[in-house]
């Protein structure tokens, strides 16, 4: 099967105050096409900026090593003109906080237009009709009102149904989604979730899933990539992996979660924090939170290991499925 | 009185981080380190003048008429005034007053402001709003005007320059320390200190003041610049110290005159005021980047 | 946008500048009532006879208790009348609003000249920032800030009229031209009535005429715009909406300059009124320098000679026009921002 999108031992690297800092480090993933795939992790794991790198947009003073391959082509390296055509068209964004990623003294009228017609060109009449088009289809009603307002007078729900609406305005093949319903309130993140399947469903895009938010991964996502400190620790079709997670730094996010066929248990927090300077770890990144952590674990950083044919973990004692 | 625990203002802890961050971008930013050197020579000129200057005692006004007129070059370095005076030495003599003058400007606008604005955001209510609309009158005229009109009522001289400037420029400071301590008012570790009944002066002084200061202190720095630039306009004008003091902006109003052929009698005290308000603007623009005043109302 | 929005903040800014005003007369009473030993003599000059200053001080109700003085003088200015120069002997209206098109048109050359050219300089410096070219513009910005005026005009009428031998020294017009051609006065602004009446000598001549003073005036708005442009434009270009409208693929040259510089101009704006209305002052020494026959001129003569009725009707004069910038810096604000109009 041919992927819509391969990444292949991705690093990032800043300098920060003289030292070289890499939020991601090697991490390698692929999303077939009319796939959602999820990427999850707690803050600062690397997770927005693996998003960042599918459209070049990494942030000034970082660099990016590695491969992004989106339909076969080369995204890092690639100059500016061969990514503003591949931005829009082939993947587009839909970003984390939809009261600020509007122009705040444009309607959103204006915004759609310029968009529209900077792909496709084309009359104002005809990009404000594809506008209204794509606005009832992310459920929108009162289509005029929308595009003759200012963002700061819609909410927040309404927002994002918009950025859908926009990422979706030159039928791009991938959309990546970075904490697209952390900002909303759990009601309305809901709707903005079953919206995103059915479009999904009906347009059959592949979906970059970027999220913090376990449950919200286990609802939409085909595979989950769990990322530990600019690392993927394990990967997996989602039922798989969060049923019977490998690597133990999964399970220690799965077991910090409350459950409803859990109750009346003791949740356990994951004692430790991230190493501050991951590059001075020689083993493991892992090791020092690690409830199983041996003296290997100290010395030799565990490669990805196959745990089944569709997994891998990267761990030393990875579960394979038995009892523990 | 021993401190009770975590009532530390926020300034107090982080001051020694806050003072070499300040050395600290002055040197990394050259238009800032630019704007010391400036400062540094209007400093020393100041101070040293009366032994710098190669014609001292031309300064005050002693003629040499048999050496009038002479362009920059030989032993006068800037030229002679049609009285024979060394420009030189003038614009040397001229950087005491120079400085000074609106130096105390300035502390006399922060010393009126500043106690006003404070107490205005601390009590609020009716005292609040009478200073701040007074203020506001003064605000309501173009910078400088009132100033100018102060002066032609007093009679000109560079005293009554002075305190019409400090008259009119009072409220900026008002305004801005306000607008701080209301802001600071509502901050925990204020009213922490309220609940704990400490006297007013006491919050004003320990726990206010200390974190509504950046602000003041980058402001007073552009403004003594600004100051330096507004009497010597007001010179310029003639409403400013009389003939034969060797004052700057009327240095540059007496060569205006002659400007066609001769000048230098113009072009070069009008230089040192230039020099000396890049100076502190430089110094202050530098200082903002540090200490940026919204950083604290924040 | 709830209909009837606009007008209502209208409303209101306009109210806020009506009290500002009055307090601004209040602050002219004082100056004039108040201050001065005895107003009847400042209002005569020094070498008045006795029974004048009788006379005045009877006329100008002295006798009576402050809060009726006030009044009357409100009262007065209301009117129309605010007092007769004593330099000119004309009403003070009269001289200031005859000078009023040659200060208006001084000024309004010199904040385009600003504006065109302080925008241009913030907008480069924030796309080169911290490179050669950010670092010289951020010099010129400050130096613009910091030169005396009075001084710069000095220098320009040296090197480049007396150097270069370009453009003009002083006034607004050629003095042959009132013999040879003379432009038919309609609105008062030489360079539009030369265009009215197709006068083109009077057209370049009175361009020439402008270059220097201009120049020297915007110097400062020139400064603080560049300034306040290349701020914006980088917190702008730091913001989401810029990141998202790369996301979307929209090309720099539309991010830059359509995108961030659009967001920049409500600040840029505001600062803009702002020095236009510090430029109200600075015009005084720029006219003084090019002998530029407006109010600036005027009033500094008025100043030196204590010439007192044009002394207050300048100073309201100036509030007058200060506020008026003001109000229409919030106005325009509110047509730039959309979210000033519910705030």
């Amino acid at each position: 099967m041919t992927e819509l999108l391969t990444v292949d031992d991705l690093t990032v690297e800043f300098t920060r105050g003289g030292a070289a800092v890499r939020p991601v480090r090697g991490v390698s993933l692929t999303v077939a096409p009319g796939e959602i795939v999820g990427v999850v992790g707690e803050t600062g794991c690397g997770k927005t900026l693996t998003g960042l790198s599918v459209l070049g947009l990494l942030p000034p003073g970082a660099r990016a090593s590695g491969s992004v391959r989106l339909d076969g082509r080369e995204i890092i390296g690639a100059p500016p003109s061969v990514l503003r055509d591949l931005r829009g068209r082939q993947v587009a964004m839909v970003f984390q906080n939809p009261g600020t990623a509007f122009d705040p003294v444009r309607t959103i009228g204006a915004q759609f237009d310029r968009v529209i017609r900077a792909h496709r060109g084309g009359s104002r009449g005809r990009a404000r009709e594809h506008a209204e088009r794509l606005l009832r289809d992310v459920e929108l009603a009162d289509t005029g009102r929308v595009l003759r307002a200012y963002p700061h007078q819609l909410s927040g729900g309404m927002l994002q149904r918009a950025m859908i609406a926009l990422a979706l305005s030159c039928d791009p093949r991938l959309i990546i989604a970075d904490e697209a319903t952390s900002a909303l309130d759990v009601t309305v993140a809901q709707q903005v979730r079953r919206l995103l399947l059915r479009l999904q469903s009906e347009r059959g895009f592949g979906v970059l899933f970027v999220t913090h938010n376990l449950a919200e991964a286990y609802d939409l996502c085909d595979r989950v990539y769990v990322l530990y400190a600019g690392q993927v620790a394990e990967t997996g079709p989602t039922a798989e992996v969060f049923d019977a997670p490998a690597h133990p730094y999964t399970r220690a996010l799965l077991d910090a979660l409350p459950r409803a066929d859990r109750a009346g248990t003791t949740l356990t927090a994951l004692p430790g924090t991230v190493p501050s300077s991951v590059l001075a770890v020689t083993g493991c990144v892992f090791a020092n939170r690690c409830p199983r952590a041996e003296e290997t674990c100290e010395h030799s950083p565990p490669p990805p290991a196959a745990v089944t044919a569709s997994r891998t973990a990267a761990c030393h004692f990875a579960d394979t499925g038995g009892p523990a | 009185m021993s401190r009770p625990p975590g009532m530390t203002g926020v300034v107090e802890a982080a001051a020694p981080t806050r003072a070499r961050q300040v050395v600290a971008a002055l040197t990394r930013d050259r238009l800032g380190l630019l704007g010391l050197v400036l400062i540094a020579l209007l400093v020393l000129t100041a101070l040293f003048g009366p032994w710098l200057a190669p014609f001292p005692e031309q300064g005050a006004g002693l003629a040499d008429v048999a050496r009038h007129d002479l362009p920059p070059g030989g032993a006068h370095w800037l030229g002679t005034d049609p009285l024979g005076r060394d420009v030189l030495s003038r614009i040397i003599l001229g950087a005491r007053p120079a400085l000074v003058v609106p130096i105390l400007v300035v502390a006399l606008a922060v010393l009126i402001g500043v106690p006003l604005g404070l107490a205005a955001g601390y009590r609020g209510g009716r005292f609040d709003e009478i200073v701040m609309r007074i203020a506001d009158m003064f605000l309501a005229f173009p910078p400088l005007l009132l100033a100018m009109v102060i002066v032609a009522l007093l009679g000109p001289s560079l005293l009554h320059a002075a305190l019409a400037l400090a008259v009119s420029w009072w409220p900026w400071y008002a305004r801005l320390v306000r607008g701080l301590t209301a802001a600071l008012r509502d901050r925990p570790f204020v009213e922490g200190a309220r609940a704990l009944g400490l006297r007013p002066f006491t919050v004003l002084s320990r726990h206010v003041l200390p974190n509504a200061a950046p602000p003041v202190i980058v402001q007073a720095s552009v403004d003594i610049g600004t100051v330096i630039l507004a009497v010597g306009s007001l010179a310029f004008l003639g409403l400013g110290p009389q003939p034969p003091t060797p004052d700057w902006g009327l240095m540059v109003a007496e060569g205006r005159t002659y400007v066609m052929t001769e000048w230098w009698l113009s072009a070069f005290p009008g230089l040192a005021i230039f020099l000396a308000v890049l100076g502190f603007n430089l110094l202050g623009d530098a200082l903002r980047d540090v200490l940026d005043p919204r950083s604290v109302t924040r | 946008m709830t209909p009837g929005a606009m007008p209502r903040f209208l409303l209101r800014r306009a109210g806020t500048a009506l009290l500002v005003m009055l307090g601004t007369t209040f602050v002219t009473f004082l100056l004039a009532r108040v201050v001065p030993a005895n107003p009847a003599v400042s209002y005569l000059g020094p070498k008045a006879r006795p029974d004048e200053i009788a006379r005045i001080e009877a006329q100008l109700g002295l006798d009576q208790p402050l809060p009726y003085q006030y009044g009357r003088y409100l009262w007065d200015l209301l009117r129309g009348d605010w007092g007769t120069s004593i330099g000119t002997k004309l009403p003070v209206t009269d001289e200031m609003f005859g000078r009023l098109p040659a200060t208006l048109e001084l000024l309004l050359i010199a904040m385009l000249l600003a504006c065109l050219i302080g925008v241009a300089l913030g907008v480069v410096a924030a796309a080169r920032q911290n490179r050669f070219l950010d670092h010289l513009i951020r010099l010129l910005a400050i130096g613009g800030v910091s030169v005396p005026a009075f001084w710069l005009g000095l220098l320009l009428q040296v090197f480049v009229f007396g150097g270069l031998g370009l453009f003009e020294l002083t006034g607004r017009l050629d003095p042959d031209l009132e013999f040879t051609d003379p432009l038919r006065e309609i609105t008062g602004f030489h360079l539009v009535d030369a265009l009215l009446t197709g006068h083109l000598t009077a057209l370049s001549d009175a361009a020439a005429h402008l270059v220097l003073p201009a120049l020297t005036l915007a110097a400062y708005p020139i400064g603080v715009i560049a300034r306040m442009t290349r701020a914006s434009m980088l917190e702008i270009l730091a913001a989401d909406h810029i990141r998202a409208a790369r996301a979307y693929g929209l090309r720099e040259r539309i991010v830059h300059w359509r995108i961030a510089l659009r967001g920049a101009l409500p600040p840029t704006t505001t600062v803009a009124g702002l020095t236009l209305a510090y430029s109200l002052t600075g015009t005084f020494f720029v006219e003084v320098v090019f002998n530029w026959p407006g109010l600036g001129l005027f009033a500094s003569t008025a100043l030196l000679n204590m010439d007192y009725p044009v002394i207050m009707g300048i100073t309201l004069f100036g509030a007058a026009g200060y506020v008026l910038v003001n109000l229409i810096v919030d106005l325009v604000q509110a047509r730039l921002d959309p979210r000033v109009r519910l705030s």
